[in-house]
């Protein structure tokens, strides 16, 4: 997995390419603990190839602090993403767009 | 001399023990919600017995070599007494060698370094039903509700170690995508959105309670009580609140999602056949 950053209209836009699964999760979630402070977070899932209850685990994570002071959104979800984010219901309460 | 009741009863007894399992692995589940999570993870077929309202849902894997069949049954309404007479009714019917109660629960683990978070499974190994009790004049009692006191009388099950070492095997392989707590659990019989209840009647009398249902104990204690073949049993919830006052469904599909794809680790990989 692989995971590139860059700052837009004040957003920090992450694209992540690859897997989300319980090898990567914790280095996505390393990834993260130094952004925390930000305040509008776009997730860029454009090439994202797949994720798992363990990638979905730490989204709540980033969720959670976040919601804090700013706001988080999902783009470019694929069709295989969006179906798992259907199922477990995440596509009820995640920004998706 | 022996009257004839006596020799048909004893008769009855030995055809029981001799009797095999005729299933592999019965999942019990409470909710619509859970049921939905199970219904994806298998092609399932209805199948249903005359005299019976209850509906089940039959399938088989091929495990080693071998096809096994699994069931699946949905209590008709949530609690202990609905989730017991599912169990003894699965059990009769389909004689499983395992029952594993699937769904949702609530996370009520002291906050520590092992943080719960939704979709956390809790594999419980002790389950404890905190209901049991006596209401008394609050004077009576340190655990009081307002002008109510209650004493409680904890009754416990255990979980069998060696279905416990299966299901560590199944958190600590690379294939698991879910994060695992092992611990306590405690069955009532009331949803319960209020932590008073929590910090009163069950942290005051067991603090590594981890998790809170309506169903566990009467599944594990059914199995215990079952008549021969008796099947094993396991608990696999998946943290949906924290039985506090922000309490909402919101995510209970992801917590039967991740208790169901947890339990199918198990099945196919981990429980021997």
């Amino acid at each position: 997995m692989k995971i590139t950053r860059k700052i837009e209209n004040n957003e920090l836009i992450l694209t992540i390419n690859g897997r989300l699964d319980t090898i990567t999760a914790s280095i996505f979630e390393n990834e993260l603990k130094n952004i925390y402070e930000t305040t509008n977070l776009v997730i860029d899932m454009k090439n994202l190839e797949y994720i798992s209850s363990a990638g979905l685990r730490v989204i709540l994570k980033i969720q959670k602090i976040i919601n804090k002071n700013g706001t988080m959104k999902l783009k470019n979800v694929n069709e295989n993403v969006m179906e798992v984010l259907n199922l477990t219901g995440f596509s009820d309460f995640l920004a998706i767009e | 001399m022996k009257s004839e009741r006596e020799i048909l009863m004893k008769d009855n007894i030995k055809k029981e023990i001799d009797d095999n399992y005729l299933s592999y692995v019965s999942i019990i589940v409470a909710t619509t919600t859970e049921e939905n999570a199970l219904k994806k993870m298998y092609e399932w077929e209805e199948i249903t017995f005359n005299g019976d309202s209850q509906t089940y849902y039959i399938t088989s894997i091929i495990k080693d070599g071998i096809e096994k069949k699994l069931v699946y049954g949905r209590q008709n309404e949530m609690g202990m007494v609905a989730a017991v007479t599912l169990t003894m009714k699965i059990i009769e019917h389909f004689k499983p060698q395992y029952i594993i109660m699937a769904g949702i629960a609530a996370g009520i683990a002291i906050e520590d370094d092992n943080e719960q978070i939704y979709g956390d499974v809790l594999v419980a190994n002790k389950i404890w039903n905190y209901a049991s009790g006596k209401f008394v004049s609050p004077n009576k009692t340190e655990i009081r509700f307002g002008n109510i006191g209650f004493i409680p009388r904890p009754a416990i099950v255990k979980i069998d170690e060696e279905m416990l070492s299966y299901a560590k095997k199944a958190a600590a392989s690379p294939l698991n995508q879910c994060h695992v707590h092992f611990g306590m659990m405690a069955t009532g019989s009331a949803v319960v959105t209020n932590r008073e209840i929590v910090n009163k009647q069950i942290h005051r009398m067991f603090k590594e309670t981890i998790g809170l249902d309506m169903e566990a104990y009467g599944v594990v204690y059914a199995t215990q009580n079952a008549t021969f073949p008796r099947p094993k049993a396991l608990v696999i919830k998946s943290v949906c609140d924290y039985a506090n006052n922000e309490k909402s469904d919101q995510y209970q599909k992801f917590a039967a999602y991740t208790s169901c794809e947890f339990v199918k680790l198990l099945i196919e990989k981990f429980l021997p056949v």
